[in-house]
């Protein structure tokens, strides 16, 4: 059953962003790529956009949290320490 | 450090004709590659004028040189053009063609890396690849580089990557393969000349390879897509629905897909041969590489060939001198090891490529003549043969003649170890099989060999009971 997991993700995805546009005829085996490309480039260009964003954010908190360690460093570079010793 | 441009390498140039079409070159209506008296040119058509000059006017060209991912040409100015003809240009020579099949598993990544890569800067400067086959990219100064000029188009916003297809076929399918179920079906390029259909990878790699976005899409969710569309036609499919987030989205997932495969680490029977040699000791390795590098020192080879590298050991001495150095062998781990350490060490010289002797790649394509055979693309001005006399001889029975006979049309020196019937490595051979073998003997090989080749030298291995030769092609012998 899980074997056909590709084939339902693509026919709902069909379904939902190319099935207004369908049509049909003829042979080309590069039409395939095509459909494909359109969904998935929603897809990871909606994860890619995310990502970026989601970068941004977390920019954004680094900054903060960087104010706050420069009091750390005025009572005596304990946060730094810390912080070091947490990544290894 | 310069390379011949006469040198005939890589090339297919009968005398007889000064402007020789090269034979895989005919699908491409923007232009063709062709030999002129030696030298290799690109004719640019005008049909692909515009693009051309796109290329160089928007940056991107110097770009591409700055990094080194494409390369160089010199624009001819005094050729007479033909009508259809925009400009003939020159493009830097490659030493070597090597093809897919060939590569290593880290070869054909860094390949699908750089195609991914040029993509995205070329979109940067609005422009799109029109194909991103593996026969685009070749091995230079021990780097994957484009070579297809013409293959660089205008690009617009909206509309989808024509070679997505090619690319999944060309570059992730082999790779997914090669990572997930078997190192060997690289092979399967060989078959494929446009990549391995999409279906068939689908069917091949694990059911767990649904569990990874990258080959989920790319891969299995595409392969039901062509399926689905094999027998229709969706007018509207071509037109502008992939904006350039969703592009560049689809590049880096791409990317994604390729960075994460990686190649097991279960070793081949190979991998570990200089590891456990029980029979070199320090004393006669050390003397073996003296009599190499005393070798590669009389006869000044302008390129080497070195047959059954391994991962390349010997491949370095020649390299250390500057020669440039294919090293060849059979094994894909001992390929993959010897690459590795060209791409760590920054070597220029050396070509690490996966070949069977015993089977070497064919001329395969159009009329079989679109992609070169091993041998059409020599020879050589030297050949190592070390170590691989018995493997040859005795798990592949080929006479000694018969060797010889391969030997002279590949290169002019030779240097060769011959491994006697006593030394531990052939014992091993033979242990599961009977000794046919009662001409496997020194003085029938001097012999056999001396029919083609002239012994310039033979010098004992220290302690080994190995020796080794240095010949030289008789102008009275062999097929040539």
């Amino acid at each position: 059953m899980l074997k056909f997991l590709p084939q339902i993700i693509f026919s709902l995805a069909v379904a939902l962003i190319i099935a207004p546009h369908v049509s049909f005829a003829y042979i080309d085996p590069g039409t395939g790529s095509f459909i494909v490309q359109a969904i998935l480039g929603v897809i990871f260009g909606a994860s890619l956009t995310v990502r970026i964003f989601w970068r941004k954010i977390i920019g954004f908190f680094k900054k903060v949290f960087k104010i706050n360690a420069k009091t750390d460093e005025q009572t005596g570079n304990d946060g730094q320490r810390e912080e070091i010793s947490g990544k290894l | 450090m310069s390379r011949p441009e006469t040198t005939d390498n890589g090339r297919k140039s009968p005398e007889n004709f000064k402007r020789n079409r090269v034979a895989s070159s005919f699908r491409d209506p923007s232009g063709f590659v062709f030999f002129d008296n030696g030298v290799l040119c690109r004719q640019v058509n005008g049909v692909y004028s515009a693009n051309y000059d796109l290329l160089l006017s928007s940056g991107l060209y110097d770009e591409l040189i700055k990094r080194n991912f494409l390369v160089r040409h010199r624009e001819e100015r005094n050729t007479k053009l033909a009508r259809d003809a925009y400009k003939i240009i020159r493009p830097e020579a490659i030493p070597f063609i090597s093809y897919p099949y060939e590569w290593c598993f880290s070869e054909l990544k860094d390949a699908a890396l750089l195609t991914l890569e040029i993509q995205k800067i070329a979109m940067r400067f609005g422009m799109s690849l029109r194909d991103a086959s593996a026969y685009n990219i070749q091995f230079l100064n021990g780097r994957p580089i484009l070579i297809d000029t013409l293959s660089f188009e205008k690009y617009e916003e909206g509309r989808p990557w024509a070679a997505y297809g090619q690319f999944c076929r060309h570059f992730l399918a082999p790779l997914a393969l090669a990572s997930y179920r078997d190192i060997r079906l690289n092979q399967l390029l060989r078959v494929y000349i446009d990549g391995i259909p999409l279906d068939l990878a689908s069917e091949l790699l694990p059911w767990k390879t649904n569990l990874r976005p990258g080959l989920f899409f790319h891969v299995h969710v595409h392969a039901k897509s062509q399926k689905h569309y094999a027998k229709k036609s969706v007018p509207g499919s071509r037109r502008k629905n992939v904006r350039k987030f969703a592009m560049l989205g689809l590049l880096d997932s791409l990317k994604g897909a390729v960075s994460s495969l990686k190649m097991s680490t279960d070793n081949t029977e190979w991998a570990d041969y200089y590891d456990d040699m029980a029979n070199y000791s320090d004393s006669a390795m050390k003397r073996k590489k003296e009599l190499v590098l005393g070798f590669l020192e009389r006869t000044k080879p302008g390129s080497a060939w070195d047959l059954g590298a391994n991962d390349g050991m010997f491949s370095r001495l020649a390299d250390d001198k500057g020669i440039f150095t294919v090293s060849l062998d059979i094994d894909p781990i001992a390929v993959e090891k010897n690459y590795l350490r060209v791409r760590e060490v920054k070597e220029k010289n050396i070509l690490p490529l996966i070949a069977d002797l015993a089977n070497p790649s064919p001329a395969i394509g159009w009329a079989n003549e679109e992609r070169m055979s091993l041998v059409e693309r020599g020879p050589a001005d030297l050949a190592m043969a070390l170590a691989l006399i018995h493997h040859l001889a005795i798990s592949n029975n080929l006479p000694f003649a018969n060797i010889a006979d391969f030997m002279v049309k590949i290169c002019r020196f030779l240097i060769i170890e011959f491994v006697p019937k006593e030394d531990e490595q052939v014992q091993k051979l033979l242990r599961s099989r009977d000794d046919i073998f009662p001409g496997y003997k020194k003085d029938v090989f001097e012999n056999d060999f001396q029919k083609y080749f002239t012994i310039l030298d033979s010098r004992e291995i220290g302690d080994s009971k190995r020796t080794l030769y240095l010949m030289e092609k008789s102008s009275g012998g062999g097929a040539n």
